[in-house]
This record gives structure tokens, C-alpha cells and sequence, in this order.
């Protein structure tokens, strides 16, 4: 092309000397500004997270108890975990967690996605709505576990009174004390304390969604069921997902709740509290760590589910 | 037909709002309410008194707590977001190898079961001298805090323009400057949502609180409650513990209120987007 | 006098590249606008000049002076972004003041830039409002300011016109144009409208797919494209092209058949084969309703758009056989032009004004006798 022809050709400078480019670099250089910025980051999860965790996983190998935490332990190798594996209250409280998170995380979609599909529409009094909703998130769980502590009360209890006065019972039940009525209450309490953080994410996906396929979805079909199943629900499923593994692994790790309601007992118990019951009141540090260890690696396999469930929005940026 | 089914749908509502609030509802009660009246079932406390609220107001654990409370979230979400408006930048404008790597890392740290480091973490804060005082709980709860704090002010930060951090390079600016010259003004209203959520889940923080505290001076709220207890197991203070409850979730309910609408784009930019 | 000139310059994106080995000499005091589609890298090309981005390889110069280490605001360039980008936490005055902080001028100096940058600009009155208290038009015009008060040795402007509506942008092209003419500056202007681009440039640089098609002044590039591409992507409505097919007449001339009977004469330098397939190009304004004229064209109205000043009509032309495809083409002709749907249309035009293109885009040289 005869533009090349015609580009005059310059001398090129001298290269700045290598002070002058180094302090340029420090200057403006975003890829080193980008870890000089990240550093207390890194540094302070290494030493809250990365260290601790480490400390977990070797005392789980010792034999370690809280009152010769700070003499010196000796190495058990996998005794601990033999110790947890074959003990039944691990078994039994691996099953309360599992049976507790899947009740829980199952009912809260449901009624998470039925808010949701509320707060989406159009009415008079919908930022009213969306405020009460936010109450129970805004509630310290240990203070809503009390809550409902009083609420459950077998003689004063007010879920009792309501119960009895719309004749679903005939005397007081005392919720909190058999296992079988026990895990109920507390899926109940989950359930109410975490469905408004679920309706908020799947109306966020809802709102994601443009308007106007609605609106053609309106002209084509005029059932409100069809064009749930047809439109919506497929549109929100990516959300729905992420929301229900982001709910699970919190429900896999609970504890407040259960601590609260029932106390360290291990029968309605979770792996939580079966662990610190171990390391705290039990004070077998090496066998609790093991404990915590297998909690950690139980959920982390979860994590990596959550890991991949979110990765095609990972990096776009 | 159409008056029929906005009926329902009004019903419906209704009917979510009760079940959100009424649980509040009966704490609000049960704290108005003393004697032998907390044990009647009523929807309106026939002869409310203030009585608890004086007795919880009046017991210096108590107040201690909530100031404990208040130094140890507060602390934390200040901490926080010191160090997350830095690394967020990091994470949210800038190109470099390991990025995503580091953001991985930060978003599994965030899911940590915390009962993960429970023993580690006793063992570390006892190390360092930390067991039992209000800095080895802002200490530990970084470890809860910071990964979220990160992943919600990127989602903000990524969306601000790319034209504008453009125009503060031509106008010579360094990463520095545009951190702190042009990003931190505008993140002003994410830096409180943020915050706010940093603060709420140090607030409520039970587990740490109750493993690496021993005396009640260095008790925080949640535990507080939790060991708020009468002459016996059968003769709970329900009184006082619903005065208590309310007197520490107000402040929240009203704050939470005030920022619904940054707390949700926070709280979903966290988790929906990614 | 050369201003910016861009030696042998390719930008990749990891393994894709955006701007193959390009070479450009932007004029000083002269508005160079870079055109063509989007992704044909022309914001690139400038984000590089800017240094916003890096080159890949190749040389970057301003004003004599390779800048390819030379941090942006050192250039010496003044940028108007599409978003206008202005900082929203500062007013207008604070907005222009910011880069000159930078620059480490005395206090007296930034003032007095700023004062007559306002003045210029009109923006007196506004220098202590948000942007969000101003309106689109000023807001634009207060990123002008912020490039203006640098005081650069080229202006830089991405798109900038194409967040405003169409009645402000026509109005904004023109003080754009004038401001620039006063202040004899240089710029490149980055735009895919090509009537922006018409009106605008002093020279068009038109780019597809990060390589320069061709380059010069409006009016030569848009009644010289050296190729199909370029013929097609200035004018609007766009360039129409019927396909032909050449036929040898002895020597430097030829015939070009494209519909039954009368084929059109032509000369050229150019050698072909007989038979070769090629297209011809006529604009819609150089079609007209006279049947004196050398070349006609006929075929069937399907849609008459009556735009009050013009009509276009569109024509669906006779195949010289059911193997042909068919082919539309498009005219401009009088308002008040009668003209009905479905009924048949013969439509003239000089052979002088048509350009032939072979069949991988190239202009023939030709000249039609």
C-alpha cells in the first residue's frame, strides 16, 4: 500500500536510563500495584485461615488435649479418625446434619421461589413487603434460637396455644425434647431465619429476566402455570442452583441453631456440635480436629460443586 | 373474577408478612410483659411494663457485652475493608497471572466451615496471648469476614466504568490515585452496604465468640443471650431475654431497612453474579 | 507536517490479533477519522495511541518522539471518551482541574486554562454543578474541556457523539467541527457513522478487520473506493451492486454484460479473461428516470419510501436468465416522483459514475466511452 511508503522513519531515542524506567514502573505499573494491593489480603488470610486450618489437620494427627495443648504432643497417625469413625454418635450426627440441611434447603427454595415470584410483581405496598421479609435475616441467629425457644415452650409456648386453638393438637407437645419432633422445630426455625436471603437471590435472577419476554410470553399463552414452567423457571434454574448450594453449605455447617435450641446433646445433634463437643467439653483436641477435619473435607467437596456451578461467570471481566 | 384473585394474592401477602415478623412480634410482647402475665397467651399485653427492659439496662454484663460487641464488629468491618477496597481493585481491574487462582481461593476460604479452624485457631490466638480478649475475636473473625467483604466490593467496583479509571491514567493518575482519588469517593455507598454486612455477620458471630472467650467481661452480645439464665434451667428469665433480644435486633432491623436496597445488590452481587 | 505516525504497529489480545502491521501518518492541524465497522480495531488503534493499550510491536510516535514507554498522560494527548467519563464526585471545574494537578503547573496557570477552557466551551456558568446536574450536550462539552485544558498536542475523541440523540449530535458536529478549526488542533476521531465521518474529516482513514482499505479525503474516497468494501460502507443508502460479466472487445477495451442486451463499452488497462464475473456499483443518487442515458437498468418496483425531500425507490431487477440470482438496487430520485408498486421501471444512469469490481472486491480500473 503506498501509505507505508510514505511513513518517514525516526530516529529512535535512547532508552531512559534504568533508574528512570524503574521509577516508572513503580509509579505506574498495574500488575505490580495489583499485588502490592493484594498483599494484606493474602497475608491476613494466611494468617486467620491458611494457619489455623494447617493447625487443625496436624493436631487431628496427635494425641492433644486442651490441657496439654501448649507441652508437647505426641503423633498419633490416624488413630483419631479410626476413633470418629467407628464412634455411633458421629454416625448419628453426620445424619441429623444431612437430614436437617436437605429439609431445610428443600423447603426454603420452595418458599424462597413463592416469595420471590410475589415480590416480582407490580402492587401497592411491595417495598413494605420486602422490608418485612428482611426481618428475620436481620436477626441475630442466636437470638431468633431464643426466640422460638420461647415459642416452642411445651406449657407457655405460643406455637402450642395456636396449635391447640385450631385444634391441630390436643395437649402441649413438647417440641424441643424427642428427637422426631426436635428436628422439626429446628428445620422450622432455619426455614424462617434463611428463606428471605433465598427469596432475595432468585429475585435478583427474576429481575434478570427482560421484561419483554414476558410480555410475548403473554400474548402466546395466557396461562400463568404454563409460562412458569415454560419461561421462568428454566430462566431462574442457573440462580435457583447456585442459591441452593450456597444455602447447603451453610446448613451443612450449622450450629448456633442447634446449640441454642437443644444444647450439646448429641442424639439431635449435628457434626458441629459433635466436633466442639469433642475438642470443648470433651477436651480431646486431637480427636475433635479429626473431626473437624473430615467436616471440612465433607464440605469442601461441596465447595467445589459451588466452585463449579458458578464458574462460567468466574472471570468475564 | 379479577377482584377475586387480588383478594387471594393480598391474602397471600399477608399471610408472608405474618410469618415474617410475627416471630419479632411475640419477643416485642413477651418483653413488655412481667410476672405471671408472660405465661398468658395474648396478642396484646394487657398491662405492659418497661420493668425488663430497666432490669436488662441495669445489668452491667449486659451493657459490657453490647460495647464488646460493638468494638469487635466494629473493629473487624473497618479492618476489612481497609485491606478489601485495596485488593478488590486488584481483583476487579487489573490483569495478571494467578488472578484467578487468588479469586478461587478467596471464594473458598469464604466456605470454610469455621468449626474447620476452630482447634487451629484456639491453639494460634492462645500463642499469641489473644485467648479471651476482644482482639483475638476481631483477630479470628477476619477469617469470616474478609473473603465476602473482597467478593462483594469487587462486584461493585467492576461496576464502574472502565472509561472513567481511562480517563484518571490520561489524566495521570497511578493505581494509587485511582484507588483512592477517584474509586473511594464513588464507593462510598458500597463501602456502608459492605460494611454494614461485615459488621451484621461479626455481630451475630456465635461460635468463635462462645469457643475463645472465658470471663463475662469479654462476652459479645450473642453469647450474652445464650447464657442469659434465671435460678435454674426451668425458670429461664424470658422477660429480660426478649428486652435483651429486641433492645440488640432494633438497631439492625432498622439499619438493614435503611440500606435494603445496597444490602440486596450487595448480598446477590456476592453470590449470583460470581 | 506529520503529528502522529504509527510505524508497522499489531495489537494481539493474547493469541488474537486485533491490528495487523500498520502504518499511518495523521496530519497536524488537520481532523483524521478513523471508520468502519465495529471490531475493525479503529478505538484499538487509538487506545494505542493514547496508551491506554500497548502495541504489540511496531513504533508509536508523536510529534517526532517514539512514545511506546511513554506513560498516557505524558504524551501529550487529550482523550474525549464515549461515556464522556467524567469524574461524577467532582463539578465541572474540579473535572478539568484534576489532569492539571498532575501536570504540576502553578496554581495561577490551571485557573487561568480552566477559566478560558469555560469560556470557550460556554461552560461558565456551570463550572461549580455535578455532571449529573448537567445535561447530555454539556456534559460532552465538559469532557472537551478536560482534553482541552491540557493544552495537547493531539485531541483523541472515541465515538463521543454517539450517546446523544440524533438532533444533539448533528448540533454537537458542528461545534465540534468549528472548535477544532479555531483552535487548529490536531485530532483523530473515532466513529463508525460514516456521516460523522463525511462531515467531519479533513482526511477518512477507513479500516476494516485492523487493516487500513484506504485513505484520503472524504469526497476522493467516497467517488474513488479502491474497493467494494469501501464503496459500500460510505453513502447511505449504501452503494448498489449488480453482477455482470466482462466480455473482450480488442485490445484496452471491453464489454460489460449484466442484463439482456445492451451491454455497456468500456476501456481498461486492467487484463482479463472473457467471461470473468464482476459487479458493477452505482450509488442511488446517480440513478435517475432518464431513458437518454447510456446505461439503464430494468426491472419491477417493490417499495417506494416517500421521505419528504426524496423517494427511494426500490427495484427489483429483470434476470437475464432464471439462474441468476436476484438483485435489488435502490434510487434516489425527486420527492414528488410518481411511481407505483409492482409496475415496471426503467432506470438510467451515466457509465462514468459506475465502478467495477472484480469479483474478491477490487476496483477495476475502467473508464466507460
Amino acid at each position: 500500500m503506498e501509505a507505508t511508503a510514505s511513513v518517514p522513519v525516526f530516529p529512535i531515542d535512547r532508552p531512559a536510563s534504568a533508574f528512570k524506567r524503574w521509577q516508572q514502573w513503580l509509579l505506574y505499573s498495574r500488575v505490580f500495584w495489583a499485588w502490592v494491593f493484594l498483599a494484606p489480603t493474602l497475608i491476613t488470610l494466611v494468617l486467620v485461615a491458611g494457619r489455623p486450618l494447617l493447625g487443625t489437620f496436624y493436631l487431628s494427627f496427635t494425641d492433644a488435649e486442651l490441657l496439654t495443648l501448649d507441652d508437647s504432643v505426641t503423633w498419633v497417625g490416624f488413630k483419631n479418625y479410626a476413633a470418629i469413625l467407628s464412634d455411633p454418635d458421629w454416625w448419628v450426627a453426620l445424619r441429623n446434619t444431612l437430614v436437617f440441611s436437605f429439609l431445610s434447603v428443600v423447603l426454603e427454595t420452595l418458599l424462597g421461589l413463592g416469595i420471590a415470584l410475589v415480590l416480582n410483581e407490580e402492587f401497592r405496598g411491595r417495598s413494605f413487603l420486602r422490608a418485612a421479609v428482611l426481618v428475620p435475616w436481620a436477626i441475630p441467629t442466636v437470638i431468633s434460637a431464643k426466640m422460638w425457644t420461647w415459642m416452642y415452650n411445651d406449657m407457655y409456648g405460643v406455637i402450642n396455644a395456636g396449635f391447640m386453638a385450631l385444634g391441630l393438637t390436643s395437649e402441649p407437645v413438647a417440641w424441643l425434647s424427642s428427637p422426631s419432633t426436635a428436628m422439626f422445630a429446628l428445620v422450622m426455625v432455619d426455614v424462617w431465619k434463611t428463606t428471605p436471603f433465598m427469596a432475595l437471590l432468585i429475585l435478583a435472577g427474576l429481575q434478570l429476566i427482560p421484561k419483554d419476554v414476558y410480555e410475548a410470553a403473554k400474548l402466546d399463552s395466557g396461562s400463568p402455570f404454563r409460562i412458569f414452567f415454560k419461561i421462568t423457571l428454566p430462566l431462574i434454574q442457573p440462580t435457583i442452583a447456585i442459591a441452593v448450594i450456597f444455602r447447603a453449605l451453610d446448613a451443612l455447617r450449622v450450629f448456633d441453631l442447634f446449640y441454642v435450641l437443644i444444647g450439646s446433646k448429641v442424639d439431635t445433634g449435628t457434626v458441629t456440635i459433635y466436633a466442639r463437643q469433642r475438642l470443648m467439653e470433651f477436651q480431646e483436641f486431637g480427636v475433635g480436629s479429626a473431626a473437624s477435619v473430615l467436616i471440612f473435607l465433607f464440605i469442601g467437596s461441596f465447595t467445589l460443586l459451588y466452585l463449579w456451578a458458578v464458574r462460567p461467570q468466574r472471570d468475564e471481566a | 373474577m379479577k377482584w377475586v384473585g387480588k383478594i387471594a394474592f393480598y391474602f397471600l401477602v399477608t399471610l408472608i408478612v405474618f410469618y415474617a415478623v410475627f416471630p419479632f412480634y411475640w419477643a416485642v410482647v413477651t418483653s413488655l410483659k412481667n410476672g405471671a402475665d408472660l405465661f398468658k397467651v395474648e396478642w396484646i399485653p394487657t398491662s405492659p411494663t418497661l420493668v425488663n427492659y430497666r432490669s436488662i439496662l441495669t445489668t452491667d454484663s449486659f451493657l459490657q457485652s453490647v460495647l464488646n460487641s460493638v468494638l469487635v464488629a466494629g473493629a473487624t468491618s473497618l479492618f476489612a475493608l481497609l485491606i478489601a477496597i485495596l485488593s478488590s481493585y486488584s481483583l476487579s481491574r487489573v490483569r495478571f497471572r494467578g488472578r484467578s487462582l487468588v479469586l478461587l481461593t478467596i471464594l473458598s476460604v469464604s466456605m470454610f466451615p469455621q468449626i474447620a479452624v476452630l482447634s487451629g485457631m484456639f491453639e494460634l490466638i492462645r500463642w499469641l496471648g489473644l485467648y479471651n480478649t476482644l482482639s483475638g475475636l476481631t483477630f479470628c473473625y477476619m477469617a469470616l469476614v474478609l473473603p465476602f467483604t473482597v467478593w462483594v466490593m469487587r462486584g461493585f467496583m467492576k461496576s464502574i466504568p472502565k472509561e472513567l479509571e481511562e480517563a484518571a491514567i490520561l489524566d495521570g493518575c497511578g493505581p494509587t490515585r485511582i484507588v483512592f482519588q477517584v474509586f473511594f469517593p464513588l464507593m462510598k455507598p458500597a463501602l456502608a452496604t459492605t460494611g454494614l454486612l461485615a459488621f451484621i455477620a461479626a455481630w451475630n458471630e456465635f461460635l468463635f465468640a462462645l469457643t475463645f472467650t472465658l470471663s463475662s467481661d469479654k462476652r459479645t452480645v450473642p453469647v450474652a443471650i445464650a447464657m442469659l439464665s434465671g435460678g435454674s434451667q426451668f425458670e429461664l428469665p424470658w422477660g429480660n431475654i426478649m428486652a435483651a433480644s429486641v433492645i440488640v435486633t432494633l438497631p439492625l432491623i432498622g439499619l438493614v431497612l435503611i440500606f435494603q436496597k445496597h444490602i440486596v445488590s450487595g448480598l446477590t452481587s456476592g453470590a449470583v453474579k460470581g | 507536517m506529520a503529528s502522529v505516525v504509527l510505524r508497522n504497529i499489531a495489537k494481539k489480545f493474547g493469541k488474537v490479533e486485533i491490528v495487523h502491521d500498520l502504518s499511518l501518518v495523521v496530519e497536524s492541524n488537520a481532523l483524521t477519522v478513523f471508520v468502519g465497522p465495529s471490531g475493525c480495531g479503529k478505538s484499538t488503534i487509538l487506545r494505542c495511541i493514547a496508551g491506554l493499550e500497548e502495541v504489540s510491536s511496531g513504533d508509536v510516535f508523536i510529534d517526532n518522539v517514539r512514545v511506546n514507554d511513554v506513560v498516557p498522560f505524558k504524551r501529550g494527548v487529550g482523550m474525549v471518551f464515549q461515556s464522556y467519563a467524567l469524574y461524577p464526585h467532582m463539578n465541572v471545574y474540579e473535572n478539568m482541574r484534576f489532569g492539571l494537578l498532575s501536570l504540576g503547573l502553578p496554581k495561577a496557570e490551571i485557573h487561568a486554562r480552566i477559566e478560558k477552557a469555560a469560556e470557550i466551551l460556554a461552560l461558565t456558568p456551570y463550572l461549580q454543578r455535578k455532571p449529573k446536574q448537567l445535561s447530555g450536550g454539556q456534559r460532552q462539552r465538559v469532557a472537551m474541556g478536560r482534553a482541552l485544558v491540557r493544552q495537547p498536542k493531539v485531541f483523541l475523541f472515541d465515538e463521543p457523539l454517539s450517546n446523544l440523540d440524533a438532533a444533539l449530535r448533528t448540533k454537537m458536529r458542528v461545534e465540534i467541527a468549528r472548535l477544532r478549526k479555531s483552535l487548529g488542533a490536531t485530532a483523530i476521531y473515532v466513529t463508525h457513522d460514516q456521516v460523522e465521518a463525511m462531515t467531519l474529516a479533513d482526511k477518512i482513514v477507513v479500516l476494516r478487520a485492523g487493516r487500513i482499505e484506504q485513505q484520503g479525503s472524504p469526497l476522493d474516497v467516497y467517488h474513488n473506493p479502491v474497493n467494494r468494501f469501501v464503496a459500500s460502507f460510505l453513502g447511505s443508502p449504501a452503494m448498489n451492486f449488480v453482477p455482470g460479466r466482462l466480455r473482450s472487445g480488442g485490445a484496452k477495451s471491453a464489454q460489460l454484460e449484466f442484463q439482456k442486451g445492451n451491454p455497456l463499452e468500456f476501456s481498461t488497462n486492467a487484463s482479463f479473461q472473457s467471461g470473468t464475473e464482476v459487479e458493477f456499483g452505482i450509488r442511488p443518487e446517480h440513478l435517475t428516470i432518464n431513458p437518454d442515458l447510456r446505461g439503464q437498468l430494468q426491472g419491477k418496483v417493490f417499495a417506494v419510501e416517500k421521505l419528504g425531500d426524496q423517494a427511494l425507490v426500490h427495484l427489483m431487477l429483470d434476470r437475464a436468465n432464471d439462474s441468476q440470482a436476484e438483485t435489488t438496487v435502490v434510487a434516489r430520485l425527486p420527492w414528488d416522483m410518481k411511481c407505483e408498486v409492482d409496475t415496471d421501471l426503467s432506470l438510467g444512469f451515466d457509465p462514468d459514475r459506475c465502478h467495477l469490481f472484480e469479483s474478491h472486491g477490487t476496483r477495476l480500473e475502467s473508464s466507460f466511452h
